[in-house]
């Protein structure tokens, strides 16, 4: 009778299921991570109360858009139009300037350091520079007009698309890729018949995802003269032709969620 | 035809191991001294605990790693020495068949198993997946030979484990081998599709008279089709004798000591 009694079942499940008190490097994380943010808040003038103050003026610049004046449809129909042009002739030439870059940025396809690596870095830096900036550019380069915005989005995208792509070729299931090299094919015959065919519905889904973001790119290029919507938008703003600019923002509007419906009905057919 | 018919292995093999050994880059030595040999439509079966190096004398066999030491012979050509174009054209005369199918998911059937033939195709021309037409006869001719006529332009992703596996034994058959290698090729299926699919495998290889080695863990199974069993423990050979020589006591010691 004098042997300890064996712990009680329930002694070991209460034990096991009480609440662990958070390691003091978790508490430290968290008090930095809100102090970083209030300074973040603080350096970009966040302030409830001009907002709150400035809520009538909001009010009063919505106002007086409406109602939309219908005499610019005809412009910025035309406008939108160009846009879209711009933004799928952009798209598609980066896609098809993205898809060998990525092969050659990928360590996986290419595992030569001296071929992948001076692509990715390439890759890298041209990504580095916003979008606005390559129409400024390319402004300066060729003049005003269509040219120079779908120059600037043809090669953010790219840029952008080949640094996607590599990704999904690097993190690409290799057993298909082994077992074709096991037969004998080529490297460029298994890009060919086994990479590019898995992964093609991924690359079309963000193929797609990125002509929705390059339309709402073309339609802001315009500010720096760059073609598109956007001149006629900050003209109207300037002359401060409310009503016009919402019947422009009306247009935008309606092209970017009618092309988001239909990318997702692709994108779901896709996958 | 069994193993003691062929009185001088070496000459009349159309694979031999002499002394191979591998070891991997972190330092595990995965084969020790392996000899093998195996003659055209011979059927050898390869059995042995996991970790024994089975897959790894697959890979060595067929050429997919390079020996540490010893040499693989293929029809008296030692696959390390090759190069390019010529290492390229030994790959393709071994088939091979993994134990998880590895064909291209959303490419059809037909697609999978003309990959078979890329090696003989004009390299810029194939990229756009324009083959000869002899070749694509090829290929279909080696899906109807497994039973995928109804199958031919389905995705492979579709298809079910035996269908896939399927596909991928035409497509090791469409490249027009003299050896076929099958590692675990039917682990991942049910026990009534595995039996059907390895008869398979062993009688196209019959037919077409291929040195044929099969890395299997179903030992039931391996005795049941095999000429040969190869016992393989820790990287070594542990015993290679004629099917009829191997009896419960033989293997019960080559998976001593393994768990369930």
């Amino acid at each position: 009778m004098s042997a300890p009694a064996p712990p009680r079942p329930d002694d070991r499940v209460s034990a096991l299921s009480a609440i662990t008190r958070p390691r003091w490097t978790a508490v430290l994380g968290v008090v930095a991570g809100i102090a970083l943010l209030v300074l973040c808040a603080n350096a970009s003038r966040l302030s409830v109360a001009t907002v709150v103050a400035g809520l009538p003026n909001i009010a009063d610049f919505v106002g007086r858009m409406f109602p939309p004046d219908l005499s610019v449809l005809g412009t910025a129909v035309v406008l939108m139009g160009e846009t879209l042009a711009m933004a799928v002739t952009g798209t598609v030439i980066g896609v098809v300037i993205a898809v060998p870059t990525a092969l050659l940025a990928s360590r996986t396809v290419f595992p030569e350091r001296w071929l992948h690596y001076p692509v990715r870095t390439l890759v890298n830096v041209v990504r580095a520079i916003p979008e606005l900036m390559l129409a400024l550019l390319f402004v300066s380069a060729v003049g005003l007009g269509a040219l120079a915005g779908t120059l600037a989005i043809t090669i953010a995208t790219a840029a952008g698309m080949a640094r996607l792509f590599a990704d999904v070729f690097e993190s690409a299931d290799r057993r298909a890729w082994d077992a074709t090299a096991a037969t004998g094919a080529s490297r460029a015959q298994r890009i060919t018949w086994v990479l590019l065919p898995e992964n093609l519905p991924t690359l079309a889904s963000y193929t797609l995802l990125v002509l929705d973001s390059n339309v709402r790119a073309a339609s802001l290029l315009g500010l720096v003269g760059a073609g598109g919507i956007g001149i006629e938008l900050t003209t109207r703003l300037r002359l401060f032709e409310y009503q016009q600019v919402l019947t422009i923002v009306l247009v935008v509007l309606v092209v970017v969620l009618a092309l988001d419906r239909l990318g997702a009905l692709i994108r779901r057919r896709l996958v | 035809m069994s193993a003691t018919a062929l009185h001088a292995a070496d000459t009349s093999a159309r694979l031999t191991a002499t002394a191979l050994s591998y070891r991997y880059p972190d330092g595990t030595q995965a084969l020790d001294d392996v000899g093998l040999a195996v003659a055209p439509g011979e059927i050898v079966a390869v059995l042995g605990p996991s970790g024994a190096g089975k897959s790894t004398l697959m890979r060595c066999l067929a050429g997919l790693h390079s020996p540490t030491s010893g040499t693989v012979w293929h029809d008296g050509t030692d696959l390390a020495r090759l190069r390019g174009v010529a290492r390229r054209r030994a790959l393709a005369r071994c088939g091979l068949v993994f134990q998880e199918f590895e064909l291209v998911g959303p490419a059809t059937a037909l697609s999978n198993v003309l990959i078979g033939r890329l090696v003989h195709q004009p390299p810029v021309v194939s990229l756009l997946h324009l083959v000869r037409r002899a070749d694509r006869e090829i290929a279909v001719g080696a899906l109807l030979r497994v039973g995928l006529e109804p199958q031919l332009r389905k995705r492979a992703d579709t298809l079910s484990g035996g269908q896939r596996q399927r596909v991928a034994i035409a497509r090791a058959l469409a490249q027009q081998p003299d050896v076929l290698l099958a590692d675990e090729p039917v682990a991942n299926l049910d026990p009534r599709t595995a039996a059907a699919v390895v008869d398979q495998v062993v009688a196209l290889a019959r037919e077409e008279n291929l040195a044929t080695v099969l890395n299997l863990h179903d030992t039931g199974l391996a005795t049941r089709i095999a000429d040969r069993i190869v016992g393989l423990r820790a990287g070594r050979l542990a015993f290679d004798k004629p099917v009829a020589e191997v009896d419960a006591a033989l293997l019960a010691e080559l998976y001593a000591g393994e768990e369930q």
